[in-house]
This record gives C-alpha cells, structure tokens and sequence, in this order.
C-alpha cells in the first residue's frame, strides 16, 4: 500500500472495523493498561488479560460506537467492569471452600505478586482487603476524583449504594488500620 | 484518621507511580495478534449454522444426481455453445481498427464489450489490445476496465511485466514500454509479475511495475457507455469521461491535505480542518479519495461544530456527488437525526 493510500485508511477510520480497532488499540491500550495495573495490584499479567477483554469486547460492539473521538469515557467503563468481574472470578477461586475444593494453598498468588511490585505497592494491602466493587468505588471516589452518581452510572448501581460503598470501604480501612496499628 | 489521610497519600502515589507504566512491546504484540484473530472470526460466518448448511447440501446433491440419472445427458448445441470459455466481443468506436479471428484484435480508440462476463474496456489512439477467451493482452497504451463481478474464472490482463487477475472492478492499465501503470478505482485486484511474485493493489492506487515513471496518457473513451446493450451508442462525449479525467491528477496530492486536516482536527480547530477539506475538495481526486475527504468534512460540521444546516446541506451535496456512496446508511441516519429536509 502507498504511503498515501495507508494515511487515507488512517484518516477514514470508520471504514472498516480492522483499521478503527487498530486505531483505537493504539490509541488507549495504555490507559486501560494503567487502570488495570491498579487494580491487579501492578501484575503486569493481570493487567494484559484485561486490556485483551476489554479491546475483545470492542471488536465485538466496534459497529455500535460511533464517534472514535469520544471513547474515553467508553473504555474507562469497560475496563472497569471487566476488572470488576475479574476480581469477582478471583475471590471466588480463591475463597477457603474453593481453595480446598481444589486443593491449592494461597500463598502461591503472594509469592508471585512479591515478585512485581513488593515495596512501592504494599500500600495496595489495605485497597486488597476489600470486597471487588468496594474496591472500585474507593478507588474511583479517591484516586479518580469522580462524583458518586458518576461511579454508580460507571458501576450500574445508584448513587446511594456507591455512598454505602465508600463509606464501607472506609470503615473497612479504618478496621485494617486499626489492626495494624496494635 | 490522620492515619487514614496518610494511606490515601500514599495509595495515590503509588497510583501515579503506576500511570509511568506501559504495556511490553512484546504484550502489547501478542494482544494485537488476539483481536486481530478475533477480528477474523468475527468476519467468518458463523460456525453454529454448518450443521443445516450440511444437511441441505447433501439434499441438493442427492436431487441433481437423480436428476441426472433420469435425463439425457446429451446437451444441446445452444448449450454446448454456451458452455464455451469464450466471450462474446463487440467492438465499436469511429478511429478503431478491430481483426477477428480466433482472437479479436484492436487498435487505437476503441470500445470493446464483452458479455459473460460483462466487461467494457474503452482505448485510446496507439493501443493495441487482444481479447483472447477470458485474457485480454495489451501490448501498449492506455485502457480503461469496467469489469461486472466475475463469476467463475476471473478475467486476466495480459501485459509485458505480467498479468493482472479481475474479478469485478474498475481500473486503467497504461503499457509504455518497458513500463506498466494501473490505477484502480473500485474493488481490488492483483498483479502477477513473471516471476509469479503477486502485489495486492487496492482502490484508489496508482502502481507502476518495470522501466521508469512516464507520463500518464488521460483515458478517452470512444463511444458512451452502453454495458448491458449488444448495439454500440452513437460517437459523443460520454458520461464515463467524466470519471477518467476526474481521475487525472495523481493520487499522491492527498498526503498534504490529510495531514493538515488530521492535525487540526486532533488540535480542536475544527472550523480549520473544515476550511482545509472544502478547499481539497474544489480539486480534482480519485472518487475514493474525494469520498473519504468529503464524509470527512461532513462529519466534522455534524459532529465537531454542530453546524446542522452546513451539515445537513454537505450532506445532501455529498449523496448527489456520490450516488453509490459506501457511506450512504450512515449520512442518511445522520440526516434523519438532524431533521434534514
């Protein structure tokens, strides 16, 4: 293809699926990456399956989004919801009664994540303790700035229940905190 | 609490020690592979319906073969004509010497139709060009392809670099000498060289195989369109001239423009990126080209400066300029919510 023709392709994104995913692969894969750092506690694997999930269900949705602009929004969404299933999946797994139905040993889940990120993500600790959607919301109230009705729009629950949320997550923290002080 | 302030301090830093963080090359490469195998799939038809493809597949097949079992297989020579590999050749055109024999010969500015498949190729004075069954040689000069979709053995253009393969498309190929141009307008095709080295050629390309760059001959038909009636129309200026020369100008002028108007509009200056692709489009492009620059106008008034009566007016000018636009679903939706006239 000529240099010509590929910027043509590159300009007219909405011509075909192939180029916009690419397009917008390139464009957010390392925001969604970041967001799942986060909640993946710096697993640079973890992080890597969410970002797959969450361009997978791109190419899924591509013909239903318009305005390739306008996808901020739609991709921190996205990303946060298949975070929160992924946790959800992992706390199931790793629950004492599956644990034993299987007959693993948790530590194996420390150990690797000791590998990445010991010193500087310890203060995740506290954030890990809590329950997956408590977790988001906390995060989203703290570290993101947004308003509770923009989390519960975010997490499809009302703005009370992100209010309930937080103020458990707090209550949890403040728990953790007190335990660890002593 | 003070405590509490001070985790939420830290957690934030850790969190903004993470935002330096970036996928692998190597990650980012292997999840590119998914989609783009997830992208093939999803392009697939789906696998859930083989199941009664089969069955009615194998009921068709059991019904020819009685059907064959029970009839004459003898065919009759109308079929037998039919059957053969053959095209049918019309040449017309004032200046245009054509021979036939086995094969149909032409010089100069010609027209010539095939049917089955349908096919109008249009010369100009200095071309030599030989239909030979589905092959079509062009020894020199300039012609013009208007290929329907090909059902079966696809159409081939022989010429001394090699041999371009068509299964329904437009393009013009200009042999020079030692050097060959194409330059395709819909659809795609692809180039054979000698060697068997095959080079995927897509619309809106202009491609030169072999010998150095010449000058590119414009196209003048010879006689008016007439794809699907057997009699030649009267020697006039035709409507499909129009195309070829809008064709003329070659398609590396649109680098300048698209990056100017992808700059602005990745700036925010939209009234900018606007005043750059309507001046673009007072310019002669390939209809590919014009067409992109043109929705991408419009999408920009629509979208980006909610100018809905500009929009609305590009709109309409964009569907009267391009009939069989491939955006033609989208701009009409979009006319629908802007409650265009």
């Amino acid at each position: 293809m000529t240099t010509d023709s590929r910027k043509l392709a590159l300009f007219d994104e909405e011509v075909d699926a192939r180029t916009r995913v690419r397009a917008l692969y390139r464009r957010h894969r390392d925001e969604v990456y970041r967001l799942a750092l986060r909640y993946g506690r710096g697993d640079p694997a973890w992080a890597e399956d969410i970002v797959q999930d969450v361009f997978v269900k791109l190419c899924r949705r591509i013909d239903e989004l318009d305005d390739d602009d306008d996808l901020g929004g739609w991709f921190y969404r996205v990303a946060h919801n298949c975070c929160l299933s992924r946790l959800r999946r992992q706390a199931v797994a790793e629950s004492p009664a599956v644990r034993w139905l299987l007959g693993r040993r948790g530590a194996a889940r420390d150990d690797r994540r000791a590998e990445h990120r010991a010193g500087l993500l310890a203060v995740f600790d506290f954030v890990d303790a809590l329950a997956p959607k408590q977790r988001l919301a906390f995060c989203m109230y703290h570290l993101d700035g947004m308003e509770q009705a923009e989390i519960g729009e975010v997490l499809g629950v009302s703005k009370s229940y992100v209010c309930k949320l937080i103020k458990k997550a707090t209550a949890a923290i403040e728990e953790w905190e007190g335990r660890d002080g002593t | 609490m003070a405590r509490s302030q001070e985790l939420l301090e830290r957690l934030a830093a850790a969190d903004e020690a993470l935002h330096h963080e970036r996928m692998s090359k190597a990650a980012s490469r292997r999840v590119a592979r998914h989609l783009s195998r997830e992208l093939d799939a999803l392009e697939q038809p789906s696998r859930g319906g083989w199941m009664p493809m089969l069955t009615f597949v194998a009921g068709a097949a059991l019904v020819l073969l009685f059907l064959r079992w029970s009839t004459t297989p003898t065919p009759s020579i109308a079929e037998a004509e039919q059957a053969r590999p053959e095209m049918a050749v019309l040449v017309s055109g004032d200046d245009c010497r054509a021979e036939s024999a086995e094969t149909t010969t032409t010089r100069g500015a010609c027209r010539v139709t095939t049917r089955s498949p349908s096919m109008t190729i249009d010369t100009i004075d200095g071309t030599e060009l030989e239909v030979a069954g589905r092959t079509v040689h062009l020894r020199t000069g300039s012609a013009l392809f208007d290929v329907e979709k090909v059902r079966g053995e696809p159409i081939r253009v022989a010429v001394p670099q090699g041999e371009i393969v068509v299964v329904g498309t437009r393009f013009r190929v200009v042999v020079d000498g030692t050097r060959t141009e194409v330059e395709l307008y819909e659809g795609a095709l692809e180039f054979r060289d000698e060697s068997g080295k095959v080079t995927p050629i897509f619309a809106g390309q202009l491609i030169g195989f072999g010998g150095t760059a010449a000058p590119v001959p414009p196209v003048a038909p010879a006689v008016e369109p007439a794809r699907d009636e057997a009699a030649p129309a009267p020697v006039r200026p035709s409507p499909r001239s129009k195309p070829a020369a809008e064709h003329a100008p070659a398609s590396s002028d649109a680098g300048p423009v698209i990056e100017e108007a992808e700059r602005f509009r990745r700036e925010g200056r939209y009234a900018e990126a606007a005043t750059v692709l309507r001046d673009a489009l007072k310019r002669r492009w390939p209809r590919r080209t014009a067409e992109v620059l043109s929705y991408e106008l419009g999408r920009i008034l629509e979208r980006r400066m909610k100018d809905a009566p500009a929009a609305c007016e590009h709109w309409q000018a964009h569907l009267k300029r391009f009939e069989r636009s491939r955006y033609r679903a989208r701009i009409e939706r979009s006319m629908k919510t802007l409650a265009c006239d």
